[in-house]
């Protein structure tokens, strides 16, 4: 990745100028000896994380989110580049020097202490005064709901009451920033749930910046401010939730943060009207992005809540683009039924309709349809 | 659920136990009540009436005198492997990666594949008066007229130290390589320096195999008597000698086997006394702790 | 075969020049130490052609009528010449079964659990237990008709009080105790017990002594000193010499140990003064015959013998005999003799003896000595002695 250094430098520095909670990364890498050789797990990564944000790190397994993670925690070392904390530069700090804090994935309760002492660990290392220390430590396992759980074992808890006192443990020294580790993987899908409403809750209460790991994109859509989605140790996209829905910059992110339908098109001068259901004679899409030209192969890109379904031989109806084919399979999902329509032997669509329209009671696997959609609704992303 | 070969090869199993293991210990137990036959009489023990004649003779002079000083090597003992067994183990287990990690733990316990006598009469060797080390201090200019080290309690102590610490060793590491390293980078994270993660962390945790390590090389040690024969000669005496020597040159079976059984009483009295004491304290502190939080609640 | 120069093993770590062997192996560096050198090859050496050994054994098969071709031994470990059984294999067809032990109470306790099944056919108990393994049914009588070498027997060593007229047992070995001490460090000459009592209180000798890990031998000391009787069943008087030894003796001594010549106690320095056997103390003697002085104290002292004899239950009666009729052959016994370095109850086996070996003054000993030898037998006083043996074993650990 190369940028124009000057414009990269100013910047820089107006972000890292900022509040005490910003974390800023400038171009780190890290890579690891393995059995295999050295293998790279974030190249080159920079990336500005603004005070007070809830940001995640979206990626799948392996994709470095959560080596970027440790990074800023200090756990890991950096092999390249520097990393800023509240306009500090923290490159070369250890962990225990970092005003961070992390809330590991399996907790990572210390398991020879009760709850309470748990919590009071950062304070010890404080020294803050024992009164003082009660006091908040109380008030942070309030704020989790777990004040009547002080005096138990983490043994003793449940996973979701585990996850509570990590939380507690991790905001109670009032940390700038909040580094969460996937911490509701382990947890049921309902308990997850309601743990993301409860870390929604404290983040707008406690203010912190939180930089949030996981691989679940409805989870981050969830949650966040602003998402950054990565793979293979790059970073492909930062951006609101509604943005990497909506404009996803590459096909994987396209993929990775929803369902999406791919059409191969190529792309042509002019506008042809001879052969109107050809698909590479409509136009599409919106526009074809400024860098395309002539003879591209891209492919449209639309997610399935924006097709229309058309049942029969019914033609003419919607204007737009229209490809034909035949009902493949229809799923029942409550509310909503998905329908695919197969295109040709390349090419299935997935439709999302309402369950109780009459295009989702008319699809019969084997029956022609039609599926169309507005040009605005569409992308066009590189094959 | 076992199937039925399986649980009669268990079933089998516990026999093959109690007969081994039960038996002898029951009949030692029945000899301690009874009386060891006259000179003149056939048989070893005579049990036509039986009683704790046996058991007052073993608790008599010299068994306290020995039994107060066996104690004390033991627990001197133990304190040492301890001292001594605890970097090593962490050395082992946080320091190794996992193939030299097993090649070290195999080398701890290597020695004890050889004889044992053999390796007492190395040390033997080593420590006699005119021997390997009176050499090698002789070579470093250290004169000495010869070493007087065998045939002590300090000889005892070595020989101890030497022969259990693997003991310690062993669960110690298992301990400390099972302390997961992420509870290492939460207690970093949270603000920890490596030397309060140490102690805040990694050793209370490693507390359970310190006392494993202590009741596997304690118990042993305070009933042995090979090792305070073979290098404390006739003033590294232990009880363990005394239990052997009414076996032996005692021909008193009834009397060893009531002395043998009272060791075990006490060893047993110890670790419950020391666990209750354990449980005890703790149960105490986290009643005050409790008082005290409640008294936070009540405030806030 | 020529006598083997020893000077040339090189696999003799520990032990001083001349025989490993002891009186008794024993569970300890002793036994270990001898183990390990007897290994290293020096056993074997053979006073006699092995031929005149066969001979022997042929001809005591010959006389004990029907024998099987089979034959148990439980003895002392290391305490007979490997030669011994090599010639008796070669004559007979068959190898002797040798299993060992390490005291007289092991030996009686294998032999009551195992209640006539152990499967042994002979066994060498020490003299003194003669009478209580006899009083527990452990032995059987010998039928000396089978036994025509019995007349080659030194009549002195017969008839003892533990066994009258032999019913049950053949002389094997004997030895006497005494003490020896480094004439480096000990300069004036001792002669009697009471002399090695006063020598252990000297400030360079204190700390230094070594006694015999023996409940009988240690408290014959103050017995002897005092004139009183070594088998004595007087409480007052046995308990009065164990606190004698409680007072005198035990604040002196360096261990109990009944092989301060084999274990290189008194070779290394850890030992300037030791009560031993005299085939033990001989090892030191040889090693440094300049440095060391042996002593068969005044006014007594013990003689023991450690004997042959029949198990009860033994299933080779006649091959047992004959077995016992070989070992005391003349030239049998010299090859023994040469291998455990105490004196065997053959008559003039002196005469059998290589020309060459070491220090036979203590292997043979004087009529004058002899005439100061007592023997023990085990009594009803063994509870009490082994008791106040383990409060002096106590008193000398505090």
């Amino acid at each position: 990745m190369t940028t124009d250094t000057t414009t990269q430098g100013t910047a820089l520095a107006d972000e890292i100028r900022e509040g005490a909670g910003a974390v800023v990364l400038d171009q780190v890498a890290k890579s690891f000896r393995g059995p295999t050789g050295v293998k790279m797990v974030v190249r080159d990564l920079s990336l500005s994380i603004r005070p007070g944000e809830f940001f995640s790190l979206l990626g799948p397994s392996g994709c470095g989110k959560t080596t970027t993670l440790r990074m800023i925690a200090g756990l890991e070392k950096v092999d390249s580049g520097r990393i800023f904390l509240g306009g500090v530069d923290a490159t070369d700090l250890p962990a225990h020097a970092r005003n961070v804090n992390t809330v590991f994935q399996n907790y990572a309760l210390f398991p020879h202490l009760s709850v309470f002492d748990n919590v009071a660990y950062g304070l010890h290392r404080q020294h803050v005064p024992k009164a003082e220390l009660r006091h908040r430590v109380m008030e942070a396992l309030a704020l989790v709901h777990m004040d009547g759980f002080a005096m138990h074992r983490p043994q003793q808890l449940s996973g979701g009451q585990q996850q509570r006192i990590a939380l507690a443990r991790s905001i109670v020294t009032r940390p700038s920033v909040l580094l969460l580790d996937e911490p509701l993987a382990a947890l049921d899908l309902k308990l997850r749930e309601s743990m993301q409403e409860e870390l929604k809750r404290l983040q707008r209460e406690l203010q912190l910046t939180f930089v949030f790991v996981t691989h679940d994109q409805a989870e981050a859509f969830a949650m966040s401010d602003r998402v950054a989605v990565m793979e293979g140790g790059n970073l492909v996209q930062v951006g609101s939730p509604e943005e990497l829905y909506l404009r996803p910059a590459t096909r994987f992110v396209t993929t990775f943060v929803g369902r999406a339908n791919f059409i191969p098109a190529s792309l042509v001068e002019g506008f042809s009207a001879s052969s109107p259901d050809e698909v590479a004679s409509r136009q599409l899409s919106e526009s074809p992005d400024g860098e395309e030209s002539v003879g591209a192969e891209p492919s449209i890109f639309v997610r399935p809540e924006r097709l229309r379904l058309e049942i029969g031989d019914s033609s003419g109806q919607i204007k737009g683009p229209r490809v034909r084919g035949t009902v493949a399979d229809k799923t029942f999902s409550g509310g909503q039924t998905i329908v695919r329509v197969k295109i040709n032997d390349d090419v299935e669509l997935s439709v999302t309709c309402d369950s109780a329209s009459n295009e989702a009671r008319d699809a019969s696997i084997g029956g022609a349809a039609a599926v169309t959609w507005q040009p605005s609704d569409a992308t066009l992303l590189d094959r | 659920m076992l199937g039925r070969g399986l649980r009669g090869f268990v079933a089998l199993s516990y026999v093959w136990f109690a007969l081994w293991f039960i038996a002898p210990s029951a009949i030692m137990l029945i000899y301690a009540f009874g009386h060891t036959a006259g000179l003149t009489q056939k048989g070893l023990v005579n049990l036509n009436h039986l009683g704790l004649g046996n058991f007052w003779q073993a608790l008599k002079y010299p068994s306290g005198p020995v039994l107060v000083a066996s104690l004390e090597n033991a627990v001197v003992a133990t304190a040492l492997c301890g001292v001594i067994a605890y970097p090593v183990a962490y050395f082992i287990a946080r320091k190794l990666g996992p193939r030299t990690r097993a090649i070290v733990l195999l080398l701890v316990v290597l020695p004890f594949w050889t004889d044992y006598l053999l390796r007492m009469l190395g040390w033997r060797i080593f420590l006699s008066p005119l021997g390997l080390l009176y050499n090698g201090m002789q070579a470093v200019g250290w004169h000495v007229n010869y070493l007087s080290i065998l045939d002590t309690r300090g000889a005892v102590m070595i020989g101890l130290v030497y022969n259990y610490l693997p003991l310690f060793i062993l669960p110690l590491a298992v301990v400390l390589e099972r302390i997961d390293p992420l509870l290492l980078q939460a207690a970093d994270d949270l603000g920890a320096k490596p030397w309060t993660i140490f102690r805040t962390i990694t050793f209370p945790i490693s507390m359970a195999g310190v006392v494993a390590g202590t009741v596997l090389v304690f118990v042993p040690m305070l009933g042995d008597y090979v090792t305070p024969t073979l290098m404390g000669g006739a003033r590294g005496l232990m009880i363990g000698s005394l239990v052997a020597s009414e076996f032996t040159e005692g021909q008193n079976w009834s009397l060893g086997a009531a002395m043998a059984i009272l060791l075990v009483v006490i060893l047993v009295g110890i670790v419950a006394a020391c666990w209750l004491l354990a449980t005890g304290v703790r149960y105490v502190l986290a009643r005050a702790r409790e008082r005290a939080l409640a008294r936070v609640l009540v405030t806030t | 075969m020529d006598h083997v120069n020893h000077n040339e093993e090189p696999l003799r770590i520990l032990a001083p020049e001349g025989h490993p062997l002891t009186r008794r192996s024993f569970i300890s560096l002793a036994a270990l130490g001898a183990s390990v050198l007897a290994y290293g090859g020096a056993a074997g050496a053979a006073a006699d052609p092995l031929s005149n050994l066969e001979k022997a054994a042929r001809s005591s098969m010959k006389s004990a009528g029907k024998t099987s071709k089979s034959l148990y031994l439980y003895t002392w470990g290391q305490y007979d010449n490997p030669t011994t059984f090599t010639a008796w294999k070669n004559a007979t067809g068959f190898a002797v079964q040798v299993g060992s032990y390490n005291s007289n109470e092991a030996l009686i306790a294998k032999l009551e659990l195992a209640k006539g099944t152990a499967g042994y056919d002979i066994v060498v108990p020490t003299g003194g237990y003669i009478p209580e393994m006899v009083a527990k049914g452990l032995l059987m009588p010998l039928d000396k008709s089978k036994i025509p070498n019995f007349k080659n027997l030194d009549p002195a060593l017969l008839n003892f009080p533990w066994d009258k007229g032999n019913k049950y047992s053949v002389p094997k070995d004997f030895g006497t105790t005494g003490f020896i001490y480094d004439k480096t460090v000990i300069k004036k000459k001792l002669t009697s017990w009471q002399d090695f009592a006063d020598a252990a209180k000297l400030p360079q000798v204190s700390g230094r002594v070594s006694l015999l890990d023996d409940p009988d031998d240690v408290i014959g000391i103050p017995l002897w000193i005092r004139g009183v009787d070594w088998n004595t069943l007087d409480v007052a008087k046995i308990r009065s010499a164990n606190n004698w030894l409680i007072k005198n003796l035990a604040p002196h001594i360096k261990n109990l140990d009944s092989y301060p010549g084999a274990t290189g106690g008194l070779v290394n320095g850890s030992y300037v003064l030791s009560q031993a056997w005299n085939g033990d103390a001989r090892q030191a003697l040889i090693q440094n015959p300049k440095r060391f002085a042996w002593v068969v104290p005044t006014p007594k002292t013990e003689i023991w013998v450690d004997t042959w004899a029949l198990a009860k239950g033994a299933k080779n009666i006649n091959t047992a005999h004959a077995f016992l009729n070989y070992v005391i052959d003349p030239h049998v016994s010299a090859n023994e003799m040469e291998y455990t370095g105490y004196n065997t109850a053959v008559a003039n086996v002196k005469k059998y003896l290589p020309k060459n070996t070491a220090q036979t003054d203590v292997i043979f000993l004087t009529a004058e000595q002899r005439k100061r030898m007592v023997a023990y037998v085990v009594n009803s006083s063994f509870p009490l002695r082994t008791q106040l043996y383990a409060n002096f074993k106590a008193a000398i650990a505090s």
